[in-house]
């Protein structure tokens, strides 16, 4: 679980401190304070050792391409598109903090030299020995921890896409997962519920799905064309696609699948209230929180409303003074600031109806 | 206008069984500069009656339902959305009950938990810095050369019938005491003797706060004076002209 956060460089971030989280953590603030940026921040902390670990996170905000230049692929994630700044993320995680280091790489060298696949029908490799590793562009990224981790890799961004080029890695970090906004891949969704009903935990996702529908009876992955689609059973003599009974709980059975998969880690979520009807969502906590005791999987989400902070009080009184805790981000000038409320905190500003979004 | 409190009603339809502090629909925002904290519903709606009797509307007033939960709601509002840039003043008053000192050490020690400034006594101010902090009791105490402590006790109630001239409680006052001698014992002997007045003028029913908006009381009373007096300067520190200031 993450207990704290010290962000540097990141994106709109100077230097953002977020002291405390807890097993459910709930970030507000007004528009572009930086709320999904802290969360996309604290996945690429976790998804280091993915090519993709800057590209997804356009990708997630609606930008399906970009150019194969540094300034595109790269430049986004530092402050200020600065790339001559180093990006440090620093996160306490059960009593061990790690710390991120992002460089920017301009004249990075491979320490190997891939060999080229041969012409058709030639089932030799061809090693072009007579020419030096050609120098490339990369982010450098290390990792450091107080138990001793030292790890280092490279993102590198070759005229073909991009790739990882791992020098150490004793990497064991806990599983992660980041849903935006919008709709999940429907594909990726049923892929892992698959995972959760080889385990033997599908029944935990369906009792969290009946709480927007008490029709349901099961839940399954359906093959369907090249990828599947999971199907619910509510009762009308046929299964149909979960897509199809509601956006809702299309996406309360999306956050439920992830955490399920995120045994011991992280989920995070943005604009979690989105497609939820409000008179179900303190009902829709409980389940989650239920979820997370279950699967031991912290949640990171996003809100604009009011009410949905109000049911996580609601829903979440059960959980103990440990189990919620709410950060406002703040803009104060050129700098973003957090504001953390404690459950106690939490629970005065809400039966006061005090603004604290 | 902060529309999420709506204010007392004129109306005789505002009547006892009407809330005094009517549902919240939408989370309260720091939109004015002086922020005025008092314990509870009555003195809420006192309050908003005075101010807009008077025509003040650079206070925001808020019940903080008690003093116990003063604190928690001190440390929230430090930290709400616009605190550090629209309020400047924070004013916080409560009945004196039996011991006016007690009463103001309940509230200094809120402010210290919070590092807020205290204020020496009450209607003095503290705070050099952009935010200034007041503590108000009432009935107003005193405090004699020779005592130490504030001496006082009271209720609201009983400042707002201090506003009226004796000779307006007497049927009042006969009638409590007509009660008493029956054998009953007023647990609230300043509530008792408030409602009575009013049930014998044409605020027959009303709740303090909505009594007060109708004009049941002499507002430019010398009891009330000091306070409306400082709830002025208040608004003067915060860069706000009280009504009825020349420009």
């Amino acid at each position: 679980m993450i207990e704290s956060v010290d962000i540097q460089g990141f994106k709109c971030f100077r230097r953002l401190e977020v002291p405390a989280m807890t097993p459910i953590t709930v970030v507000g603030g007004r528009n572009a304070v930086g709320k999904s940026a802290l969360l996309e921040c604290l996945f690429m902390f976790f998804d280091r050792a993915s090519p993709n670990t800057t590209t997804g996170q356009y990708a997630r905000r609606g930008v399906n391409s970009v150019p194969l230049t540094p300034d595109a692929v790269f430049a986004p994630v530092f402050r200020n598109y600065d790339l001559s700044q180093t990006l440090k993320v620093s996160v306490r995680l059960r009593g061990v903090v790690e710390e991120m280091t992002v460089a920017f790489s301009p004249a990075y060298r491979a320490a190997t030299v891939s060999a080229r696949p041969a012409a058709t029908g030639n089932g030799d490799m061809l090693l072009p020995t007579d020419a030096p590793p050609k120098s490339a562009v990369a982010l450098d990224i290390s990792y450091s921890s107080t138990s001793g981790r030292d790890d280092k890799a490279h993102l590198v961004l070759r005229s073909d896409g991009l790739a990882i080029a791992v020098d150490r890695v004793t990497s064991d970090l806990p599983p992660a997962a980041m849903l935006a906004a919008g709709p999940a891949d429907p594909n990726q969704v049923a892929m892992l519920y698959g995972n959760l009903d080889i385990a033997g935990k599908q029944d935990s996702v369906l009792d969290i799905a009946k709480v927007l529908e008490p029709r349901m009876r099961s839940l399954t992955s359906v093959p369907m064309g090249d990828g599947a689609l999971m199907h619910a059973d509510v009762g009308i003599g046929r299964k149909i696609p979960v897509a199809y009974v509601s956006e809702g709980l299309s996406r309360l059975l999306t956050i439920a699948v992830y955490m399920g998969n995120c045994s011991g880690g992280v989920v995070f979520v943005d604009e979690i209230e989105n497609g939820i009807h409000h008179s179900v969502l303190a009902n829709v906590w409980k389940a989650l929180g239920r979820a997370a005791r279950e699967f031991d999987c912290q949640i990171v989400a996003t809100t604009h409303s009011y009410e949905c902070l109000q049911a996580a009080a609601d829903g979440l009184a059960d959980e103990g003074r440990d189990g919620l805790s709410y950060i406002r981000l703040d803009r104060n000038d050129d700098e973003i600031v957090a504001r953390t409320y404690d459950r106690t905190l939490l629970d005065a500003a809400l039966s006061n109806g005090l603004e604290l979004r | 206008m902060n529309s999420d409190r709506l204010g007392p009603s004129d109306s005789p339809d505002a009547r006892m069984d009407s809330p005094e502090e009517p549902r919240r629909h939408r989370p309260e925002e720091l939109v004015r500069p002086v922020r005025f904290l008092v314990e509870g519903a009555t003195a809420h709606g006192f309050w908003t009656g005075v101010s807009r009797r008077l025509g003040f509307d650079h206070w925001q007033i808020h019940d903080f339902r008690g003093v116990d939960q003063l604190g928690a709601y001190l440390r929230v509002l430090l930290q709400a959305p616009g605190f550090d840039t629209v309020v400047r003043s924070v004013v916080v008053g409560r009945d004196a009950e039996k011991d006016a000192h007690a009463a103001l050490q309940s509230v200094w020690e809120a402010l210290r938990k919070c590092d807020l400034p205290c204020p020496a006594g009450p209607f003095e101010w503290a705070g050099d810095g952009p935010l200034r902090v007041c503590v108000l009791i009432w009935p107003q105490p005193v405090r004699p050369n020779v005592a130490k402590v504030w001496q006082g006790s009271g209720m609201l109630e009983d400042m707002c019938l201090a506003t009226l001239p004796d000779s307006a409680l007497h049927c009042a006052d006969a009638f409590l005491e007509c009660v008493e001698s029956s054998g009953r014992r007023l647990k609230r002997r300043a509530k008792s003797r408030l409602q009575t007045y009013l049930a014998g003028t044409e605020h027959a029913g009303l709740r303090l706060g909505d009594a007060t908006a109708a004009g049941a009381w002499n507002l430019e009373s010398p009891v009330l004076s000091p306070y409306t007096a400082l709830l002025s300067r208040a608004s003067s520190l915060a860069g706000v002209k009280p009504p009825g200031t020349p420009d």
